[in-house]
């Protein structure tokens, strides 16, 4: 096993080497670098001596150099946990990481473990009472959800919701400036948030819902036709038992395997959602920065959600030793 | 990208705006009783919530790139040694009075008033000045945006006595007064610790601290930024300036329909250039809670043409393009009715240098069709006209994700091709657009927006062709990039530049417009009518056109 996790681990270098170089790569091959974005289009007042401003910020910032050198130095600072600087916000990256990833994390964790609370239950249901009137409804509903987008669904929310609610709802945002911890106290910074994050929420629920719930059925559907379900109840265990115990157990396998991207999306979070209704994530940074080239931004959030997600897969194949018996690593 | 486009020229008139106006516009003349008198007196007190589109950059003026660090900057750092007018004319702001001019309009020697102080309580004095526009601006260091306008315009700034500053320029330039005086001025002893290479990073990008009627109170990331009254501001228009209202809260909201959203459940107290395919429901169901004021833009989205290609190099085959162009259509279609077809490149009637005899090339297929068969384009078996075996095919360029833009180049392909022109339309993301195609010269026809500022000079980096000289790549890296050069244009533009007397420069301008009116090296496209609503709870606001309603210390909440 010890084995086996410094052999991965040492894996996870050149694979985390790869990822950023081409994203590095990929990155500078779009057009627009960031000094024509920095000087934006100004069409306004003298452009003379434009060119030799735009030489002068490329060499500044380094971007007259091969973008090969540029990823060298962009490593370099990288391995020694320096971001750089955001060429947008002119501040290190890891402040403004600093100030939006609990604010994502908050918001993801509360949609994720509804998803799981929810999706898996209703999985096993309509899977343990297939084609009947709940496992149809449940269906069509997690059809129409996925095919939604979520920006209609949030914009929907919004009018239908949050606007007759009139206040008591609120459009977007994440907090109230006027309710603090120690002016209001903790319960009521608890529910002034939770206002705030039940649309988006909401919004993403609905969204998500409909994967996992269809992955659990499916999942579910293949486990109770198999051999060892039959003998549980040829034995004449109770039905209940052997749905939970033998059943879910079981099927829960593949999911576990899907969890694996859970690490990180939990920072990744939903650039459009968050964009919707003004949560001030790290999605919606993200997506800015890309906008805006500002490529120390995209490349600290690249490398750190391409970290995460190899951590998640690893974590997991450590964890089916525990629920695999099946499973060994020599 | 007409976003794109329109957000960045909203940018631009705002950070003029917080050059030239920064702390407001609307000195002359002073109104003759107190707005809104019947209802209430202005009073301190109350909080006017309005929206920022996307987090800001920077509100350090010399760095900040964005409408949304300017809207902050503009209320915190306060206007310079001048501001300009609601007329658009310069008036006398931190300076006492106008500059005396010497003989050779060269020097100009400011006055500064003695009761301005920073909010942290030092007072500003000629140092700041020349620390502000020499230590910064002329500073060979200096890497933003301006360096150009300071660095090829003005020699030096000294101080010449404790409230006295002598600006000297290279040249006469005529367009000074309403330029570089307007830049707010910053405090030497806060920036000097850092040195100017360095500034963008300093602390005062995120903690400005400048003279103007708004204190800088909290930036919460992503969330909003908060300015609070500065009971010590220096009223530089008397006692309305305020300012009135005690705190300003500027929440962060990047989506279009939330902000609407948001308006309509009263959780922001404004929409700034909003959206037009909700002004008219806004107009009539929110009429009870906004105010709505119309404003014409002072820029046009137009269709550049390259004029070094051919066919579009042919004068005669660009003025059938513009009369065949059915703008009023595109108007209806695409914009909701709120825009004009701007008669010139100088597209707003405010503007004291409108040449109001300009008329449109209105639409007009048979004049075009008439055009081109007396230059000698004929009809082929496809419809296609064609010269000398070479057929009328136009390359139009533009770019995507934007339905306005999209909107323009099917009309465009639809009313070229009646007139036997054929139309390849192919859309780029925006900087692909500039750089492989614009830039080199690929293109017969490109779509963009653009606006010519406050003075006429603005016109000279958009039509003199020493911004259409290409690099030894053979790109356009100037702002001509139709590559439209005219031997009297570029006369009269650097004329323009020199000539201090109003009323003969006011006559070059006139030719420069009409002589761009014949030329039609662009089509002119429509000129926007925007709408921004304002709460009706807040009272004193001026609709400056050109501009919009940028806020100004004189504003107060009606508590009644």
């Amino acid at each position: 096993m010890r084995r086996y996790m410094i052999r991965r681990i040492i894996q996870l270098i050149p694979l985390l080497l790869l990822i950023t170089l081409m994203a590095y790569g990929a990155m500078h091959m779009a057009p627009g670098g960031p000094e024509t974005i920095l000087l934006a289009d100004e069409n306004i007042g003298n452009s003379q001596g434009q060119a030799e401003l735009i030489a002068l910020i490329r060499a500044k910032y380094g971007l007259d150099k091969p973008w090969y050198v540029q990823y060298g130095h962009w490593l370099n600072n990288t391995l020694h946990g320096d971001f750089g600087y955001s060429f947008y916000q002119n501040r290190p990256v890891t402040e403004i990481i600093r100030e939006r990833l609990p604010n994502t994390i908050q918001l993801n964790l509360v949609v994720i473990t509804l998803t799981y609370l929810i999706a898996l239950p209703i999985g096993v249901i309509s899977a343990v009472r297939q084609y009947s009137a709940l496992d149809n409804t449940v269906t069509v509903l997690a059809f129409v959800g996925q095919s939604m987008p979520g920006f209609f669904v949030g914009l929907m929310l919004m009018l239908y919701v949050a606007l007759p609610s009139h206040g008591a709802i609120p459009i977007m945002g994440m907090a109230s400036h006027d309710v603090t911890l120690h002016g209001s106290g903790l319960l009521a910074v608890i529910i002034d948030r939770a206002r705030y994050m039940l649309l988006p929420t909401i919004t993403l629920l609905i969204g998500g819902l409909a994967g996992l719930t269809r992955y659990m059925r499916s999942s579910m559907l293949e486990v109770i036709r198999e051999d060892y379900i039959r003998t549980a109840r040829a034995k004449g265990i109770s039905e209940k038992i052997v749905i939970y115990r033998h059943g879910f157990r079981n099927a829960l396998l593949p999911i576990v395997t899907l969890s694996g991207s859970l690490l990180a999306a939990f920072i990744a979070g939903s650039p459009l959602i968050e964009q919707v209704f003004a949560w001030p994530g790290l999605g919606q940074a993200s997506l800015r920065a890309a906008l805006q080239r500002d490529y120390p931004v995209v490349m600290a959030f690249l490398i750190i959600g391409a970290f995460l997600q190899i951590i998640g897969t690893l974590l997991i194949d450590v964890v089916y030793v525990f629920v695999d018996p099946r499973i060994k690593y020599a | 990208m007409v976003r794109k486009s329109t957000t960045s020229l909203i940018a631009i008139s705002l950070i003029s705006a917080m050059a030239l106006a920064a702390c407001g516009k609307s000195a002359t003349p002073a109104p003759q009783t107190p707005p809104a008198a019947a209802t209430g007196k202005p009073a301190l007190g109350g909080e006017w919530v309005r929206p920022l589109d996307q987090e800001p950059d920077s509100f350090h003026p010399a760095f900040l790139r964005t409408a949304y660090g300017a809207a902050v900057s503009s209320s915190v750092l306060g206007c310079g040694l001048l501001d300009i007018d609601e007329n658009w004319e310069p008036f006398p702001c931190l300076a006492k009075a106008m500059p005396k001019i010497s003989a050779d309009n060269k020097t100009y020697t400011f006055e500064l008033r003695d009761d301005i102080y920073f909010h942290d309580g030092v007072q500003m004095t000629a140092d700041d000045v020349v620390y502000t526009y020499k230590g910064i601006y002329l500073n060979p260091e200096y890497t933003g945006r301006q360096r150009a306008a300071w660095q090829s315009i003005v020699a030096d700034v000294k101080a010449t006595g404790k409230l006295s500053v002598e600006i000297t320029l290279k040249d006469v330039y005529a367009a000074f007064l309403v330029n570089q005086p307007t830049y707010s001025v910053l405090p030497k002893h806060i920036l000097e610790k850092t040195p100017v290479a360095e500034q963008e990073k300093a602390e005062f990008s995120r903690k400005p601290v400048g003279v103007g009627p708004y204190k800088f109170m909290d930036w919460k990331a992503g969330q909003y930024v908060l300015l609070e009254a500065n009971d010590k501001y220096f009223k530089p228009r008397g006692e309305k300036d305020g300012p009135w209202i005690k705190t300003i809260r500027m929440k962060i909201i990047p989506d279009d329909n939330t902000r609407i959203a948001a308006l309509e459940a009263g959780e922001i107290e404004a929409c700034l250039n909003c959206p037009p395919q909700h002004v008219e429901r806004l107009k009539q169901n929110f009429a009870d809670k906004l105010t709505a004021y119309d404003w014409p833009r002072n820029g046009f989205g137009h269709i550049r043409l390259n004029n070094e290609k051919w066919p579009t190099s042919e004068k005669v085959v660009r003025q059938a393009l513009t009369y065949a162009l059915n703008r009023p259509a595109i108007i209806q279609g695409v914009l909701d009715g709120k825009a004009i077809v701007p008669p010139g490149p100088i597209p707003n009637p405010v503007s004291p240098w409108y040449n109001q005899d300009l008329k449109p090339m209105n639409y007009d297929k048979v004049m075009a069709e008439k055009l081109l068969d007396d230059a000698g384009y004929t009809k082929g078996a496809d419809g296609v006209r064609e010269k000398d075996g070479k057929k009328l095919v136009l390359n139009y360029r533009a770019s995507k994700g934007s339905p306005i833009i999209d909107g323009i180049a099917l009309q465009a392909q639809k009313d070229w091709k009646a007139i036997g022109v054929d139309v390849k339309i192919e859309l780029y993301d925006f900087n692909t657009l500039l750089e492989k195609y614009v830039g080199p010269g690929d293109f017969h026809a490109a779509f963009f927006a653009t606006g010519p500022g406050v003075d006429p000079d603005g016109l000279y980096n958009l039509l003199h062709s020493s911004e259409a000289q290409p690099d030894e790549a053979g790109v356009v890296n100037g702002n001509n990039t139709a590559r439209f050069r005219n031997q009297r244009i570029d006369d009269l533009l650097e004329k323009g530049r020199t000539t201090t007397d109003k009323a003969e420069r006011k006559k070059i301008y006139d030719e420069v417009q009409a002589i761009f009116a014949d030329e039609a090296p662009w089509i002119l496209t429509y000129s926007n009518m925007y709408t921004d609503f304002i709460a009706k709870k807040i009272k004193g606001v001026v609709n400056v056109p050109g501009f919009g309603v940028s806020f100004m210390p004189e504003w107060y909440i009606d508590t009644k």
